[in-house]
């Protein structure tokens, strides 16, 4: 009762602290700060006809590794955590709509992740929901058999490629231009095509594979009963 | 290049290990370990390319653009001279750390190697939403390495750890929104463009973010409960790696936080670090006590920003984190977690230097930034350099309460890797020292007097070399402690050349933190260490707040000179506070007394005679407060050595009863009561070095230093007997020998004062004084031997050369003190601000307005009439009968035990009953007393850590609400 | 018509953050926690977001339909949406590893109880 009291005299202190800086937060007619720039030079600059993509994987593309080794870090742990002190979910049998499904869709699911990832610089897109996709596709196939996946060796395996080469490829940058995660050094291309915007496939790409190796890991990692440790 | 290998080697190192530890894990951690190597060699090509370590210009700095075009569009990464030196330390740490985790879980390796690119980014970052990422990194491998470490409380850890970083998240990004939403950029100057009520949000907010990561006073719940919860592996590596890039990423936000005062934060950090340690000091668990110390270090922080800015502020910040940091991994390491008690049986040593370094003992290199800490808080207000002040002597007490409970001299638990922070520390100690020499001086003009400055330095110097040499023998294991007795004694011999107050400081505690660990090798010496370093670093701490608000100038009048006598009263062990010096001397091991009282505190005499001079001579009325406090010390304490039955105890009560006749004399401030009080300063020297050795002797022979087991040693132990018995006699104040001396001048000074009845006390104490004597010499070396001590032989050689020569001394000095007079008076003379008339010394008299004495004369006479006696019973021709110790008549009973029989056995019981009706005053009342206070005011102050995860978050958040409308002025 | 909609985005988010915040304080169960974390992060998320909205603007994908001369007329600030990403594919992180460590917690110390969580305190 005293901590109910207590929580919600604090969240209603804030809404007050909020409510005071509602006058300053007005809604602007135009672009502003870096916001106008991007706009007005993104395209030129990074060859992606995408502009978040291009602030994403270009601009400030040292955040996007740092979001990558965010996730790297958190399935690392999970993984970890859950070999050591495993939860024990038994595999149940799948129903038929299932295995049937995972039969059906792995495929065209892939296809389309692929075509997101590719074209993250052109239209919609990006290496993190493509990765996210692609992962989807392997929990399906997981639940839609009632054994244990052995991937221990080639799941890892791909994730230190993919976050090997993205790393490298920021080197790259530096060795060049002096920029790390630079992507125009290569030419920026005509904006719009498959083949422009210089890195910025590359890197989406490899940002898919991290995002989808470690998703897989940690869908394993739940599956892991304790059996093998 | 350099800057992205120092970044992201460990980064790719990261991924690889992910791959590599489940298939070769013994490859993995040496992989790990080049990638690491490989960014420990960046950052060292850095930081000489940036100059970084002659600290002059730390926001010196090189950088690296990264994406495309330049900020604010793109994100930058600056190195600066200061982070790039945090930056070395992180990665020494992961790397000595690698292995310590490679012991257990190869599997974390990533986790760390990713902590270590996440502490550089953070160190290095410009960018707001950056720093985010970074800090979400760093969150994310606590949790995990928590959460997979050897502990039995990791689940309780991880879901605090986890709570407070949510929250963290929730407000970070709230900030960034309104952030960007009013500059248009995310730089983190965009900060510093914030204004009007978006600023003030900002500023809580951040603020809120900052004191929460790096756990200041009141949201340090989680921290301390992780400190205590976590294995100390896992804890040590935090500590320097990422607590410390999160230190410093927040020494960098700090001034560019918009408040409209920075001065507010210093305020929240010396509040915090009062009312912090005051719940520290009741800690009792000893990872807690490191979290609480870890508390204390970001209330400083705070206290920092607030109150320096430019190269100061960075140099300040970077010594005080870094090696307190490095000193944090080192105790970590050498923590067992399997233990309840981790530090158990931590090796003492290794464990006491990164202690006396969080403490800021000189030349340690936090005592530079903390000397300068306290000097820029008395520039901002007293009350803030009590806080600070305060704070710190209560972290201080605590960490060397986790020190003294480790149990003496075992095991080897990280050895290595803290030797190698030891290491790092010493280098950091020298670098330090060598940079800030030049703040250092050995002009000797504290003293004006040459004389006076000799004098002091052949006490010193001289009573070091005959400790020295009486350590020399091997009893009970003590070659273990004569480099610290050395150290502590050369530090002293230059003390009196100090020429500034920093300098006299520095040597003082020096001496005091040597013998503290000298002491600390006895070996029941536990508890008496303890109270002898508190009491050490309560003066030290009182004498450094007295330097700081001098300025300049050493001791300036005022509260300087309290607080300095305060601090001569604590190192002096005086009534009140004898406390430690009784419980220390019995303490410790045989010969440390001798140097401890006989030399070392000799110091504290010094420093009143400095102070004296440095204000102009005590004024009258401090002169009369120090009179009577010498005055009752000299009868109370000899009253305590009256009645006291141990050899050690004694000693220890009568060589502080003996110090208050020297403060008597010094609160005269007349040219009598000085020459009275260097007189017997002098002679103190010499004949408490002579008992304390022969104590030690009769101690190492017997094995016991209780009255009533000795007794009867004159045959056993004659030259220990004969040394003795010429101390006694001249400190008993008997003429001829030299004690008479300094009574004599005494009384003439106190007569020519007319402080009457402080002559009278001071009359009756010797009185006294010669019962404790009598009783002394009585219950060790005559009456009936033991029989356990019947085979005792005569002390080792050792022991008795420096006791001959000072014997010697003694009795040059008493037949002929003119030799040692006619240098010293005119000297004295020379002093200004002295009242009264000097004595006249002429030959062997001297002569003052009341009377004269001739030393000469009067010892060739009592020579005489004791020669006429001897002869006279010589030839008198009566043989006294040898018989045997047991050869006494009785009837029908058994004869008693010699023990039984020895008359040594409750001497003075007569006068302790006589004195039964006095209320026993217990001088640890008074300590205990103060104790209590401040455990009750702790508990207060520590029940808001109550343990419940949701109250940590609660603090945070009212913390943000009350900051905001206080900023603001109202609701 | 927008700026209503403007202040109604403003409006939820801020709700969405401050429910989420009650929730975090004076929940218990370790998992309704986690949960009103989460809450608290997507009104978060959805405020950076509005944080770059503008009336009546595309979103930032150039394409054919937009004149290259008018392209800073014609969208929406992408900044905060690449933000938001960002923030997002955190939020998962942190929430999947709290809720992992929440689910052990409870089991291994028989309780999902935070107010049983406080053997170690003061």
């Amino acid at each position: 009762m005293i901590r109910t009291l207590t929580g919600l005299i604090i969240v209603l202190a804030l809404g007050a602290v909020v409510a005071a800086v509602v006058p300053e937060m007005q809604m602007h007619e135009e672009l502003q700060g870096v916001g106008f720039t991007y706009a007005s030079r993104g395209m030129y600059e990074t060859g992606s006809s995408n502009l978040v993509t291009a602030v994403i994987v270009a601009y400030r593309g040292l955040d996007t590794l740092g979001e990558v080794v965010v996730l790297f870090c958190a399935s690392t742990a999970v993984i970890l955590i859950l070999t050591l002190f495993p939860i024990g979910i038994k595999p149940s049998e799948p129903s038929g709509i299932v295995a049937f499904t995972a039969k059906v869709l792995p495929a065209p699911i892939l296809l389309f992740a692929v075509y997101f990832i590719a074209h993250s610089h052109t239209s919609p897109g990006g290496g993190f929901p493509g990765g996210a996709i692609i992962a989807s596709t392997f929990l399906l196939v997981m639940l839609g058999s009632s054994s244990i996946p052995d991937s221990s060796g080639r799941i890892p395996a791909i994730e230190s490629l993919a976050g090997l080469s993205f790393g490298l490829l920021g080197f790259w940058g530096v060795m060049v231009v002096g920029q790390f995660l630079n992507n125009t050094f290569l030419g920026t291309g005509t904006p719009g095509e498959l083949i422009s915007a210089g890195l910025i496939p590359l890197i989406s790409i490899a940002i898919g594979a991290k995002v989808a190796s470690e998703f897989s890991g940690v869908f394993t990692a739940f599956r892991n009963t304790g059996s093998r440790v | 290049m350099v800057i992205a290998l120092a970044v992201f080697l460990p980064l790719l190192g990261a991924f690889i290990s992910v791959w590599l530890s489940r298939k070769k894990p013994a490859l993995s951690v040496i992989v790990s370990q080049l990638f690491l190597s490989g960014g420990l060699l960046s950052t060292v090509l850095l930081s000489i390319k940036l100059h970084a370590w002659n600290l002059k210009d730390l926001g010196n700095s090189i950088v690296l653009h990264t994406g495309v075009g330049a900020p604010p569009l793109s994100i930058n990464l600056e190195v600066t001279a200061g982070a790039v030196i945090v930056a070395i330390v992180v990665y020494v740490a992961a790397i000595l750390g690698v292995t310590r985790l490679a012991d257990r879980n190869v599997k974390t390796q990533p986790l760390l190697l990713s902590l270590v690119t996440a502490s550089l980014g953070l160190l290095f970052a410009t960018d707001l939403f950056n720093s985010f990422v970074f800090l979400e990194i760093g969150s994310i491998v606590t949790i995990g390495l928590t959460a997979a470490c050897k502990c039995s409380r990791r689940w309780e850890v991880a879901v605090k750890v986890a709570l407070v970083s949510g929250l963290v998240t929730i407000l970070y990004l709230l900030a960034v929104v309104v952030v960007y939403k009013t500059t248009g950029e995310l730089r983190l100057e965009a900060l510093g463009m914030l204004q009007g009520i978006p600023a003030l949000m900002v500023s809580a907010l951040m603020l809120t973010v900052i004191m929460t990561e790096i756990k200041a006073f009141p949201m340090s719940g989680w921290g301390l409960d992780f400190y205590q919860g976590a294995s100390t592996g896992i804890a040590g590596i935090y500590s320097a790696t990422w607590s410390l890039a999160v230190l410093m990423w927040s020494a960098k936000v700090l001034p560019m936080l918009p408040v409209p005062n920075l001065e507010i934060l210093a305020w929240i950090g010396a509040g915090g670090l009062v009312l912090g340690q005051l719940a520290g000091f009741r800690a009792s668990n000893p990872g807690r006590m490191m979290g609480y110390s870890s508390a204390a270090y970001a209330s400083m922080l705070l206290v920092l920003a607030g109150t320096t800015t430019g190269n100061d502020y960075l140099q300040l910040t970077l010594v005080l984190m870094v090696f307190a940091a490095i000193a944090k991994f080192s105790v970590f390491m050498l923590g067992n977690p399997e233990k309840k008690n981790p530090w158990k049986n931590a090796a003492g040593n290794l464990l006491l230097l990164p202690i006396l370094l969080i403490i800021g003992i000189p030349p340690l290199p936090v005592f530079w930034a903390k000397f300068r800490l306290l000097s820029v808080l008395a520039g901002v207000s007293p009350l803030m350099l009590a806080a600070g002040a305060v704070g710190l002597f209560l972290e201080a007490v605590y960490l060397l309460r986790l020190w003294s409970q480790r149990s003496v001299g075992l095991k080897k638990n990280g050895r290595l890797l803290s030797m190698v922070a030891s290491v790092l520390m010493v280098a950091g100690a020298v670098w330090l020292t060598s940079v800030s020499w030049k703040s250092l001086s050995f002009s000797g003009s504290l003293i004006s007097s040459p004389t006076l400055r000799i004098l002091f330095m052949a006490i010193f110097g001289g009573g070091t070399l005959l400790s020295l040499l009486g350590a020399r023998n091997r009893i009970e294991g003590e070659r273990k402690y004569w480099f610290w007795m050395l150290l502590s004694g050369v530090s002293l011999t230059f003390l009196p050349l100090a020429g500034n107050g920093i300098t006299f400081y520095i040597l003082w505690e020096v001496t005091a933190f040597a013998a503290v660990i000298a002491v600390s090798r006895g070996k029941k010496a536990t508890t008496g260490t303890f109270w002898f370093a508190v009491f050490a670093a309560a003066s030290g701490f009182l004498l450094l707040v007295s330097i700081v608000l001098s300025g300049n100038m050493f001791i300036a009048p005022g509260i300087p000179v309290v607080l300095a006598a305060i601090a001569v009263l604590f190192k002096l062990g005086q009534m009140g506070t004898h406390l430690w010096s009784v419980r220390a001397y019995s303490a410790a091991p045989a010969t440390m007394p001798a140097f401890l009282a006989g030399t070392s505190s000799k110091a504290a005499i010094l420093l009143l005679i400095v102070t004296a001079l440095g204000t102009g001579i005590v004024a009258v009325p401090a002169g009369s407060v120090l009179a009577w406090a010498g005055a009752l010390t000299a009868l109370s304490m000899a009253v305590m050595a009256a009645l006291s039955s141990d050899y050690k105890k004694v000693l220890a009560y009568a060589s502080v009863s003996q110090i208050g006749y020297i403060l008597v004399g010094l609160g005269l401030a007349s040219v009598l009561g000085w020459t009275a009080a260097i007189y017997h300063t002098f002679h103190h020297f010499l004949f408490k070095t002579v008992l304390f050795l022969g104590a030690a002797g009769v101690i190492f022979r017997t094995g016991t230093s209780d009255y009533n087991r000795l007794g009867g040693l004159v045959r056993r132990m004659p030259l220990t007997f004969t040394f003795t018995l010429i101390s006694v006699i001249a400190f008993a104040g008997v003429p001829p020998l030299a004690g008479f001396g300094g009574k004599w001048f005494l009384y003439n000074g106190l007569i020519e004062t007319g402080w009457l009845p402080i002559a009278l006390i001071a009359m009756f104490a010797s009185v006294v004084a010669f019962l404790y004597a009598f009783r002394l010499l009585h219950a060790v070396f005559l009456g009936q031997l033991s029989s356990a001590n019947a085979k005792t032989r005569e002390a080792p050689l050792a022991l008795l050369v420096p006791q001959g020569l000072l014997t010697a001394a003694l009795m040059l000095f008493s037949f002929k003190p003119t030799l040692f007079l006619q240098h010293i008076v005119p000297a004295i003379e020379s002093l200004p601000g002295l009242a009264g008339v000097a004595p006249i010394i002429d030959g062997n008299l001297v002569t003052t307005a009341i009377g004269s004495w001739n030393a000469w004369a009067v010892g060739m006479m009592v020579m005489g009439l004791f020669g006429f006696a001897f002869v006279f019973y010589w030839l008198s021709g009566k043989r006294p009968k040898h018989v045997g110790q047991l050869d006494i008549g009785f009837a029908g009973e058994l004869p008693p035990s010699p023990e039984e029989v020895h008359y040594a056995g409750n001497f003075f019981k007569p006068y302790r009953r006589a004195l039964a009706f006095l209320p026993r005053i217990h001088a640890g009342k008074l300590f205990s007393g103060i104790t209590e206070i401040l455990k009750i005011a702790g508990d207060m102050v520590r029940a808001i850590f109550t343990g419940d995860a949701r109250t940590y978050l609660a603090h945070s958040l009212i913390f943000l609400v009350i900051f905001f409308f206080w900023l603001r002025g109202g609701i | 018509m927008s700026t209503v909609f403007y202040w109604t985005i403003a409006g939820t988010a801020a709700g969405l953050v401050l429910v989420g915040l009650w929730g975090i304080l004076t929940r218990r169960h370790i998992l309704r926690i986690a949960l009103a974390f989460t809450v608290a992060d997507t009104g978060v998320n959805l405020l950076l977001v509005w944080s770059g909205y503008l009336p009546g603007r595309t979103t930032p994908i150039i394409d054919d339909s937009i004149p290259v001369s008018g392209m800073a007329s014609a969208v929406v600030d992408p900044l905060p949406q690449a933000l938001v990403l960002t923030s997002i594919v955190i939020g998962v992180a942190v929430a999947a590893l709290f809720v992992v460590v929440g689910v052990l917690a409870s089991r291994r110390t028989g309780s999902a109880d935070v107010r049983r969580m406080k053997e170690l305190r003061w």
